[in-house]
């Protein structure tokens, strides 16, 4: 590294600052273009692996814009969004994406609804306790939902429901329920505009 | 050659930036709870050292002293910011395993020190030299470590079952505490080894010295 003053001053600081912010601008500006296409693609494919997942007998999903999810995703801030899952033409139930704050986090889950019972639980993002909280995305504890009724709050087995808490993860279930109780709420709100 | 092997193999032992220089501390004790993250974490940041020693050596005479810190940190942040991109497109379970810790590949003391104790003073061969073996050091580091914590708090190694399903797996290894844990009994470890070979040829110089 030069040290003459001359080519210390302050303009010369400023030029060399800046060419090297220009140049990395552009290197990004060109990384972001040519991943972000991907990147949206691979989202994509993902949510709507896990939209099938919830409810199998759809083969194809809308986004409900509908008046009534619009002004209930305002009320109850953990719902992100609502999908009418259609075979053919004929809607054959409901995907609501909801997100819950757990024991370290956000844990964004996916409930299908179909004819009154939940037909499946996908967790999408979770970032619980590995080994413990973590564990509400293994399929043993996803399986437990299915079939249930929507006509009431589901519950874990100590206060009488159906859903078995995790060992040493009690805040980790109750999440997940307060998850599958938001889409639950919605998905009763959905009637009214059906 | 000499002087290049030297650069590079220094990163793997004497100056190892986890178990000897203590450098990338974050990366090393948060992403390590399962092999293939050491993996990805060591690739990922060994991408972004040998690319920002590679642009810090060609410029290291046009950057001005004053202001070599902010330079460093632009060129360094941008690679960071590719790597996150492009691993994100090309790797996503992986990138979305390391989450938060990509981005903060920035902060790893490790960058920043290669481009001020090396690149900035070194020739580019030289500097690529020091980069990888920084870099591959710092991976080996943190795999070790990763697989250590994989195998007693989940018993698996790269997600592969291998202690056998009655084996009851210390979750604590692959919780904070064990990375505590798992790098003091690495670098002590490390330690004991350095000092039975330094014992060794001790031994031997004695040796020669009384048959002499």
């Amino acid at each position: 590294m030069r040290t003459e003053g001359r080519r210390e001053n302050a303009l010369h600081l400023a030029i060399v600052l800046m060419m090297i912010c220009v140049v990395s601008a552009s290197a990004l500006a060109f990384t972001y273009q040519s991943t972000v296409p991907r990147i949206e693609a691979h989202r994509a494919e993902m949510e709507r692996a896990a939209m099938k997942e919830v409810l199998p007998d759809a083969n194809s999903f809308e986004e409900v814009t509908g008046e009534v999810p619009r002004g209930f995703i305002e009320e109850a801030p953990g719902l992100r969004g609502a999908f009418r899952g259609l075979s053919g033409s004929t809607t054959v139930g409901y995907v609501f994406t909801v997100a819950t704050t757990g024991y370290s986090g956000d844990v964004v889950s996916m409930v299908g609804i179909a004819q009154g019972r939940i037909t499946g639980l996908e967790v999408l993002r979770q970032s619980e306790t590995p080994g413990l909280g973590a564990r509400i995305g293994e399929a043993e504890f996803r399986a437990q939902f299915a079939g249930l009724s929507v006509d009431e709050t589901i519950r874990t087995s100590r206060e009488g429901g159906n859903i078995d808490v995790i060992a040493g993860a009690t805040i980790s279930t109750e999440t997940v329920l307060r998850g599958v109780e938001i889409a639950r709420q919605a998905h009763s709100r959905m009637g009214e505009e059906r | 050659m000499d002087r290049l092997w030297r650069d590079f193999a220094k990163g793997f032992k004497i100056e190892n930036p986890v178990l000897r220089l203590v450098l990338g501390m974050c990366p090393a004790l948060a992403v390590t709870t399962a092999a293939i993250n050491g993996i990805g974490m060591g690739l990922a940041t060994t991408a972004v050292l040998l690319m920002s020693n590679i642009i810090i050596s060609l410029l290291r005479n046009m950057i001005p002293k004053k202001i070599r810190i902010p330079c460093f940190i632009v060129i360094i942040a941008s690679f960071v910011t590719i790597v996150d991109y492009t691993m994100a497109a090309f790797v996503p379970p992986l990138h979305e395993a390391l989450g938060i810790f990509i981005p903060l590949i920035v902060v790893n003391c490790l960058i920043l020190g290669r481009a001020e104790a090396f690149a900035s003073r070194n020739p580019l061969v030289n500097s690529v030299a020091d980069g990888l073996g920084m870099g591959l050091g710092f991976t080996l580091s943190l795999t070790v470590l990763a697989a250590i914590r994989e195998i007693l708090g989940a018993g698996t190694i790269f997600g592969v079952l291998i202690m056998g399903t009655s084996y009851q797996p210390a979750i604590m290894m692959i919780l904070p505490p064990g990375a505590f844990l798992g790098l003091g009994f690495l670098m002590g470890a490390m330690n004991w080894w350095d000092e039975r070979v330094r014992r060794a040829e001790l031994e031997a110089r004695k040796e020669a010295l009384s048959h002499g």
